[in-house]
């Protein structure tokens, strides 16, 4: 892990995924703002069973009301990754505001890289499995 | 031999030389970082240690492959088999490279010869082989500009589908693409509007049409399911019937609908590219990132269910890290320009539904008074 600003012509990642997900979550913010109908879920529709995004637009709906209790419950792993996002974003924000030094990961553990995928997938299984008690 | 590195104040490695190669064009080690092998006396600087060993043993495969260009100028064009003038064909091998383009091999950048990609690193989203080392550590470890190919771009592998092989063509770009999109678009020949639009139309254009498919079995589903539970009636309804044939003759036409929104897409984003002054490549380039970027990202329209938001982001994304390097504009720019008239059509969209929606209410109120 080190810090190190970008070389020239390299891509600047936390430029665009700032920018990226600022948009996403400024059209979502929109989409909630104006009441727009979102389409049904397919899965749910056809299966009875919530898929695993399922409860999304609530928990998102819940985190602009200022109910962050309720919008984890809506969605565990929803509300989770949008914390990470909002983190990420922030320290994206600052570095590209006071021009800092760039967080590179050096060389990640391959045990490292597996355990954080099989982590990753764990947490997902059992935010579905969750949902699926919890909404039945 | 081996070589330790030291990196956040602790000793690591070891590590081969070219895996120490590999850090320094991945930048987790620079020119200054100290490092040690066996036989040296201490603790030295990387370019210091790395010029030292240069000056007391030229690399024998540098003598091999050594382009009669100085440092700092592209060798491309004085070597590619593309170019006028090449000289005659050496037999191919791994550490030696080839003239000619082999099956799955990539250009190095330097020497523009192919080499088989275990013998290739990629630096600022060029390729460079191994027998270019001793070239591009000495431009590296200088601060000098590493060669510029851009001239010579032959990418993506779609485009060498006549030596490939169409399947292999289509499923090697599709996967350079979906993971390593900043490459992908930094070799990309930079003319031709239909070979990417057939890829397009072969990749993108499919998916969309499977994707539609999947919504009208979705709906032919669900009206079985109403019907019988009753919900639904079992009479002919027209109603019904017209949105059965429109929905069918929606999966002929959705490549061609889309087709049309591609091109408007490009145009409006190579728009906002000249707005700000990145538009240093004409409108063919714009074109051909977002035929790539959402031919190959629409493949991912196979998947049901949620395929089509997971290929609607990826295809944003893929398209933000690829005008960069296509338009040789910086990262900041390529995201504006792609995002800029989608936040403009969806802050248009909201506002024509607000006024609806008001315009429904204004009505009701109005007649119940």
């Amino acid at each position: 892990m080190q810090w190190r600003h970008l070389r020239p012509g390299e891509l600047d990642h936390e430029g665009l995924w700032l920018a990226i997900t600022l948009s996403l979550f400024f059209m979502g913010w929109m989409l909630i703002h104006f009441g727009v109908p979102l389409p049904p879920c397919l899965w749910h529709q056809m299966t009875g069973l919530p898929c695993p995004g399922c409860g999304g637009t609530r928990c998102a709906r819940a985190i602009v009301a200022g109910s962050l209790g309720t919008a984890f419950k809506m969605n565990p792993f929803v509300f989770i990754s949008l914390a990470v996002v909002v983190l990420y974003d922030i320290y994206a924000a600052t570095v590209l505001f006071f021009r800092l030094p760039r967080l590179r990961f050096a060389e990640v553990p391959e045990w490292l890289g597996l355990w954080t995928r099989i982590g990753v997938a764990v947490l997902f299984a059992a935010n579905w499995a969750w949902l699926m008690i919890a909404r039945r | 031999m081996n070589w330790f590195y030291e990196s956040g104040g602790s000793q690591q490695g070891p590590v081969s030389e070219a895996d120490l190669d590999r850090l320094l064009a991945e930048g987790k080690i620079t020119g200054d970082t100290l490092v040690w092998r066996e036989g040296m006396a201490g603790w030295t600087p990387h370019r210091v240690a790395r010029a030292a060993q240069a000056a007391a043993a030229p690399d024998p495969d540098y003598e091999v492959t050594r382009p009669a260009t100085p440092i700092g100028q592209s060798p491309v064009a004085a070597t590619s088999p593309f170019s006028p003038g090449t000289g005659a064909t050496t037999p191919a091998s791994a550490a030696g490279g080839s003239e000619t383009p082999q099956p799955g091999w990539i250009q190095c950048s330097y020497t523009g010869r192919y080499f088989p990609p275990s013998e290739i690193i990629y630096i600022e989203g060029r390729a460079y082989s191994a027998a270019a080392k001793p070239q591009v550590l000495a431009i590296l470890t200088s601060g000098q500009v590493l060669p510029d190919i851009s001239a010579d771009r032959d990418g993506p592998p779609w485009e060498h589908r006549e030596r490939l092989g169409v399947w292999r063509a289509l499923v090697e770009t599709v996967k350079l693409v979906l993971l390593q999109p900043a490459q992908c678009f930094a070799s990309m020949r930079r003319q031709g509007l239909v070979s990417a639009l057939l890829f397009w139309l072969l990749t993108g254009g499919i998916g969309m049409v499977v994707g539609q498919i999947y919504g009208l079995a979705f709906q032919g589903a669900m009206l079985s399911a109403l019907k019988s539970s009753g919900a639904a009636s079992t009479q002919f309804n027209p109603m019904l019937a017209m949105q059965a044939a429109f929905g069918i003759s929606s999966v002929v036409l959705v490549p061609v609908f889309y087709g049309i929104i591609l091109f408007v897409q490009a145009g409006l984003t190579h728009l906002m590219l000249m707005a700000l002054k990145a538009a240093n490549q004409p409108f063919e380039t714009t074109f051909r990132v977002m035929a790539y970027g959402f031919g190959a990202t629409g493949t991912l329209h196979l998947i049901p269910i949620c395929g089509s938001m997971v290929a609607g982001l990826w295809g944003l994304v893929a398209i933000c890290m690829g005008l960069g390097p296509a338009q040789n504009t910086t990262t900041g720019k390529s995201v504006a320009a792609v995002l800029l008239p989608l936040l403009v059509c969806c802050i248009a969209v909201a506002g024509v539904y607000a006024l609806i929606i008001g315009a429904v209410v204004a009505g009701a109120s109005s007649r119940g008074r």
